[in-house]
């Protein structure tokens, strides 16, 4: 217990605070309720954002202000790897490896834009964020690579250099970059569950629970993918999913693919212990898409109540930092959905659906 | 040191002057409304809401919008003194709605062309980066099928052509450069963006441009073409910050209007915030609320003048409201403090609201605050530091009273280094009270009074003595006022605590005094200690008769359990209470050490010789920066932590509500 205190104290009393900073949803609520994309910047203004509305106010350019809120979360994560060492370092920069991989993913899709596909990319190559995270990798280079060679040659010294040599020529042939992103996904998953396997007693049980729940949501946003753009059959659908899921089995998924009562399983998988979720169950669609939305939002809900189960119990365990992370995570999702709805245009009602 | 005495009003006015009430209530804003419904089972089930005609909703959402596009300016509005309460209609809210939209839309409008020109300053950034990363020596058809958005041309056109066509091409992001003259031509050499070279080519046209043959070697053009870029670049970022004022200047330019809806939605917000605590019934009106009692008789003549006598006022004292419960029905707090105190009053009010009737110990905050502040942080140089730097936050609203905090104690710790006789941790003066530098350097004169660190513990302790008995004092008085005089004889913070607390410190001075050898007698300590440790027994038994409870043999075992609780309590918190004083003598000290650390730093920094090098006087300026910062902030968080803890927990509860009216100038 000594050493759980002496890892954690520090970090984990760093993260509360930031925590406590993360807007609650009355925030999102004024945000949504903004007539239009100004007036929604306008209410960023004197909060933790201020900065992103600085960089609007100057440019009256989305893509720059979320350019610069995507550096602020690299900042702070590249900043807590200051403070925690050993097995912790290896999880921080695992967990940092998702805006590295999302930045390595953009890189490679402006290079595709380009070389591959014809279009122009001039001002896109602007809103690239090229800051480090934890490899050191020269992305203006990347985007104007002749070819994948290059490419992988310029990332030798990530792990990101393999899945590029290994689907190279899948990609070329079928002029689609899904197996390469879908790789560097799984590449993600499976390189945090290895660091957090090596947890043991609650910090294991919090990584297990708050992990899963969050493969769980990957994986049922996947299947949406799988099934409305890429049309493919079960079988393929599934081989591309993410083991270690907390609730949904390969079963359960695979049965909410082929357009099973994904809501009666459900319903038997979380059992009494998450009672209040029972009314979104039972609410009875009749397209799969649909189902599956339902599922997500149930699982993110699950997550929520994960998330506060962890920050209301023991303080000195990783449940924290991956708490953190998750409600960073959300806190991104939520506040460029909104912005990017005010500067299309979306109704409400539909963005609420998105959040 | 008492809140302000408060009196209910209970009134009941026609309907027909309901508007002309709340308008007088809001003006006045003396009044702390509480809702009828709190009344309970005596507000009738006839009387109902009051309901506006335009719901308050629509006026905030106007109200925030303003506030959202004038607050970036700099623009705070606020409701002036002479303001007009006029009403507000459906109509009136549509009208202002879409005067807002339009406003709204013009910005939109505005960052929209900013967006454009970012997009092209982007665009013109990546060709810039382009040729310095790879010049243009690359074969030029390479570099078109490689860089497909980007077209470079060759060409001339007449030299009268020239500003022309340099005027005309200002709004794309191309960039040309003039590579040398013939026959009253000039050849040009243009890089654009291939999407705009429809448009360019017509500009192009209209100036006589021949396109001629791109040569294969461009390279020693290059530093041109850059500064050609930067030209164009330094030209749109000019446009993006006319854009970026120009939304400026657009919000301004209807400020007044803004101002004037924000204040109408604003004043129809809080008078119908007024209503939300009025009952009515067929043809009047009903409202009940507190305040001072010395603004009654000018509410009531305002009541009476505006509903022509026709209204019913009662009015009944604290003692006389008792029966209606506590909660919101509780008299609120008006603390009863002058201006000048306010950032003190702060302080108490962070802890908590004291219980309307009981003693606000805001004055004595402000003896016990910046008297530790200044025995922890005393110098007068690092002390008037502070003070300047709070003179100048003032000028900040949001910290206006931090930064009188902040005068406050840079004061007390000029006063108390003159007393102390430190000067930026120098000793220019001879101290008025005890050299303090002296006592920790152990260089003090042999006949002073005070002349070791144990005298300067001892004077914190006796400090802290004082603080906690003015403590318990204040709980009696508060005790004897509720009337509570069971806890006022029996409790820890009562009479019996305080005799235990006056006992154990003869008992510690008696110890002290005989080099810790021997305890007073044995007679007495039985009498000082015994005595009031038997009492502390009785209250387990009396407190069981006097709620008639029933008795039962166990309850004989929680007697003795809380006895023993009580006195561990009793015994340990005191001495803690009191010993944790001996932080102030323990902050001082570290304040003058750290200044002599820096002196010695500043000495070997300078080398032999009394004189002082620039390195040994920037170690003493850096040093005196680093201690102000550090000790100052450590002195005001240690200094507020004894009044919290060892001060307040004696006697003040903040259970109390803030006497809070809806007025014009209400703030939430």
């Amino acid at each position: 217990m000594i050493l759980d205190v002496k890892k954690y104290a520090f970090i984990n009393a760093k993260l509360r605070a930031r925590i406590s900073k993360i807007p609650d949803a009355p925030f999102y609520d004024r945000l949504l309720r903004a007539k239009n994309l100004p007036e929604a910047m306008g209410l960023l203004k004197n909060t933790s954002y201020t900065e992103i509305y600085r960089v609007y106010e100057k440019t009256g350019d989305l893509k720059m202000a979320e350019k610069k809120l995507l550096e602020h979360e690299i900042d702070l994560f590249v900043d807590i790897q200051k403070y925690v060492d050993g097995d912790l370092l290896h999880i921080v920069r695992a967990l940092s490896l998702r805006f590295e991989i999302e930045n390595v993913k953009n890189a490679i899709r402006l290079f595709f834009d380009q070389h591959i596909r014809g279009r122009s990319i001039l001002e896109s190559g602007a809103y690239l964020v090229t800051k480090t995270v934890v490899h050191d990798i020269n992305f203006d280079r990347m985007i104007n690579a002749n070819n994948f060679i290059q490419i992988r040659d310029l990332l030798q010294h990530t792990p990101y250099a393999k899945m590029i040599n290994d689907t190279r020529q899948s990609v070329e042939q079928k002029k689609s970059l899904f197996d390469l992103e879908i790789g560097l996904d799984r590449y993600f998953y499976r390189n945090l569950f290895e660091k957090l396997d090596k947890l043991s007693g609650l910090d294991k049980k919090y990584a297990d629970r708050l992990l899963g729940v969050e493969v769980d949501l990957q994986n049922i946003a996947w299947l949406v993918r799988f099934r409305d753009f890429y049309k493919f059959p079960a079988s393929r659908a599934m081989r591309y999913l993410i083991p270690r899921g907390y609730n949904l089995s390969h079963d359960t998924l695979e049965q909410a693919y082929a357009g099973h009562d994904v809501t009666f399983l459900l319903k038997h998988v979380l059992g009494a212990n998450y009672a209040g979720l029972s009314t979104m169950l039972s609410a009875q669609e009749s397209r799969q898409t649909s189902r599956l939305a339902i599922l997500e939002q149930v699982l993110d809900k699950i997550l929520s109540i994960q998330v506060k189960r962890v920050l209301s119990g023991y303080p000195f365990t990783i449940g924290i930092l991956l708490s953190y992370f998750i409600l960073k995570s959300n806190e991104m999702k939520k506040l460029k959905t909104i912005l990017n709805a005010k500067q299309y245009k979306l109704a409400n009602e539909r963005v609420q659906g998105l959040l | 040191m008492f809140s302000r005495p408060m009196v209910r009003v209970f009134g009941v006015v026609l309907e027909q002057y309901s508007d002309a009430l709340t308008r007088i209530l809001l003006r006045r804003g003396v009044l702390h409304l509480v809702k009828m419904a709190n009344l309970g089972d005596s507000v009738d089930d006839r009387l109902s809401d009051i309901h506006p005609r335009v719901t308050r909703t629509r006026a905030v959402e106007i109200r925030k919008r303003i506030e959202n596009f004038v607050r970036p300016l700099g623009i705070v509005p606020d409701i002036p003194e002479n303001v007009q309460i006029q009403p507000v209609d459906e109509d009136d809210i549509d009208r202002h709605s879409s005067f807002i939209d339009q406003i709204s839309q013009d910005l939109e409008n505005i960052r929209s062309r900013q967006q454009m020109v970012n997009q092209e300053i982007l665009k013109l950034e990546d060709i810039q980066t382009q040729v310095q990363l790879y010049g243009l020596k690359v074969n030029p058809q390479a570099m078109e099928s490689r860089y497909s958005f980007v077209n470079m041309q060759m060409g001339k056109i007449s030299k009268h052509n020239l500003t022309q066509l340099e005027n005309n091409l200002k709004k794309f992001p191309a960039v040309f450069m003039n590579v040398g003259e013939q026959n009253g031509d000039v050849h040009l050499f243009l890089i654009s963006i291939k999407r705009d070279w429809e448009s360019i080519q017509k500009v192009l046209t209209t100036a006589g441009w021949q396109p001629l043959e791109l040569p294969d070697q461009m390279d020693r053009h290059r530093r041109d073409i850059a500064g050609d870029i930067d030209d164009k670049l330094a030209y749109l970022n000019d446009e993006l910050k006319k854009l970026e004022s120009e939304a400026q200047i657009r919000v301004q330019r209807d400020e007044e209007t803004l101002t004037d809806i924000w204040v109408r939605m604003r004043t129809f917000e809080l008078y119908t915030r007024v209503q939300d605590y009025y009952k009515k019934s067929k043809r009047t009106v009903l409202f009940t609320g507190w305040l001072p009692l010395a603004k009654k008789d000018v509410l009531e003549k305002e009541i009476c003048r505006v509903t022509k006598n026709s209204c019913y006022l009662e009015w009944l004292s604290v003692s006389q409201t008792t029966k209606l419960g506590a909660g919101e029905n509780s008299a609120p707090t008006l603390m009863n403090n002058p201006k000048l105190l306010e950032p003190f009053q702060m302080l108490v009010t962070n802890y908590g609201i004291p219980r309307y009737g009981s003693i606000d110990p805001t004055p004595v905050v402000v003896l016990t605050y910046l008297s530790m502040f200044g025995l922890m942080f005393a110098d007068v140089g690092q002390g008037l530091v502070i003070a300047v730097a709070g003179l100048l936050g003032r000028r900040i609203q949001k910290f206006h009273k931090l930064a009188t905090l902040l005068v406050w104690c840079g004061l007390a710790a000029a006063l108390f280094g003159v007393l102390f006789g430190s000067y930026f941790g120098m000793q220019w003066f001879r101290p008025l009270w005890f050299d303090f530098h002296g006592i920790v350097t152990g260089h003090v004169e042999a006949e002073a009074g005070m002349r070791s660190i144990f005298d300067i513990l001892k004077l914190t302790v006796i400090f802290g003595i004082s603080v906690i008995g003015l403590g318990l004092l204040f709980n009696w008085i508060n005790l004897f006022l509720q009337r509570k005089w069971f806890e006022l004889l029996l409790d820890r913070g009562g009479l019996l605590g305080g005799w235990v607390y006056a006992a154990g410190i003869y008992s510690a001075w008696y110890l002290v005094g005989h080099d810790y050898r021997s305890l007073p007698p044995l007679f007495d300590l039985v009498r000082l200690l015994g005595v009031p440790v038997m009492l502390f027994f009785l209250k387990g038994p009396l407190h069981y008769l006097i709620h008639g409870k029933k008795f039962h043999p166990m309850a004989v075992v929680d007697f003795v359990m809380e006895w023993i609780v009580e006195l561990l309590e009793v015994f340990s918190g005191f001495l803690s209470n009191t010993l944790s004083f001996m932080r102030v003598a323990g902050l001082g000290i570290a304040h003058v050490s750290l200044m002599m650390a820096f002196f010695n730093i500043a000495a070997m920094v300078s080398g032999p010789g009394d004189a002082l090098s620039v390195w040994g006087i920037l170690v003493l300026v850096l040093g005196n920066i680093l201690v102000i910062l550090l000790e100052g902030l450590s002195a005001g968080i240690q200094a507020l932590r004894l009044n919290y803890y060892e001060f307040f927990t004696k006697f003040f509860h903040g259970t109390g509500r803030l006497f809070s009216p809806i007025s014009l100038k209400t703030k939430d």
